[in-house]
């Protein structure tokens, strides 16, 4: 079985290309926070990429609550944010937080390096 | 009251802010779309349009890195700058190639260390290379030269393009009039202007001369780091 993996991104054209990208896992996409919750909530993930804005918020709140589940507090996150160059890895590995990519300068090449690297140990 | 000094432009600049955020995200889907079709049919024409679209996230990020420039922390300190010439020459070869140009740097005998925010002084001289190989004429090679004047450090690009404007009007004109620089009609001298931006907040001054057979040399007068500089030779 493939790994699955959640992708939180409220472009829809921009999740469709990251999602032909890994076309060797099974991701979901979640346009919002909430959405992303309710996916959580019935699914198990190996991974979650994550865009830092958010409709009706920013992804720390979401990180907030996957922390203080003890099943999702092991996910790891990868930001995936045009606002990477203001975010720190260090500030944010307690959150979870595996990776932050660069929206501006992100490759193919790097997304599946990424995430091939940071899926959750069985 | 607007002086000579700062442009206009940078009066509003949550606005700046504000727009360079709205084109971030179609600006990179684009660059996404277009790297997934170089992968499938290895077309020019997605190259290219990648590249238009990387050409325009550095300006689109750079204008929120001014807006940023005030709050935000950029320490400088001692910066080796044949290295980031070469490294500014390698990251721009795939354009360089693609546009029939031609970056030629002229190797100093030691090493020249200054001081400056390496991020921002990289975002400078890829600036500055951008507006050359955007204007050059492709018969003659770009030039980036270091040279020594005093305790200060010359970085300077010259092409051999159409004369532009003096950096004095491009700051009067920019954010008033929306008029590109006269004979160099795809730049409204914003670029220019973002780096002059840059070159303050390390220290150091933006200089334009105009040449009387072709072109201009943009130059970065620095501060050098002469202990370093010592220790590197």
């Amino acid at each position: 079985m493939s790994p699955r993996i959640l992708l939180i991104e409220d472009d829809r054209w921009l999740a469709d290309s990251y999602v032909d990208v890994l076309d060797e896992y099974d991701t979901d996409i979640a346009m919002s926070g909430q959405e992303a919750i309710d996916l959580i909530d019935s699914n198990e993930y190996d991974l979650i990429i994550a865009d830092i804005m958010l409709e009706y918020g920013v992804v720390i709140d979401l990180l907030h609550e996957l922390q203080a589940y003890d099943d999702t507090a092991t996910i790891p996150i990868v930001l995936c944010s045009s606002l990477a160059a203001n975010v720190r890895l260090a500030d944010v590995m307690a959150y979870g937080v595996v990776a932050v990519l660069d929206k501006s300068t992100l490759t193919p090449k790097l997304l599946r390096e990424t995430v091939e690297g940071n899926l959750r140990d069985e | 009251m607007q002086s000579e000094g700062n442009a206009a432009l940078w009066n509003d600049i949550p606005t700046v802010l504000a727009a360079a955020h709205e084109l971030k995200s179609p600006l990179v889907l684009i660059r996404q779309l277009a790297l997934q079709l170089e992968k499938s049919e290895e077309s020019i024409q997605a190259a290219r349009i990648r590249m238009t679209a990387e050409r325009s996230l550095q300006l689109v990020e750079s204008l929120t890195r001014v807006a940023r420039l005030e709050d935000a922390l950029f320490e400088c300190e001692p910066i080796n700058l044949s290295e980031l010439h070469e490294d500014v020459v390698h990251e721009l070869t795939p354009l360089t190639l693609a546009l029939g140009q031609k970056i030629q740097p002229v190797a100093s005998k030691r090493h020249v260390v200054v001081v400056g925010n390496r991020s921002l002084l990289r975002s400078v001289l890829l600036g500055l290379c951008d507006n050359a190989l955007t204007h050059n004429n492709p018969q003659y090679p770009i030039e980036l030269r270091i040279s020594r004047r005093g305790d200060r450090v010359l970085s300077s690009i010259r092409d051999f393009g159409p004369v532009t404007s003096s950096l004095t009007t491009i700051r009067r004109s920019v954010g008033r009039t929306p008029q590109p620089i006269a004979s160099r009609p795809r730049s409204s001298g914003l670029g220019l202007l973002i780096a002059e931006q840059f070159a303050r907040h390390m220290d150091a001054t933006l200089t334009l001369r105009r040449h009387h057979t072709a072109g201009v040399t943009l130059a970065l007068e620095l501060p050098a780091s002469k202990q370093l500089s010592l220790l590197a030779i």
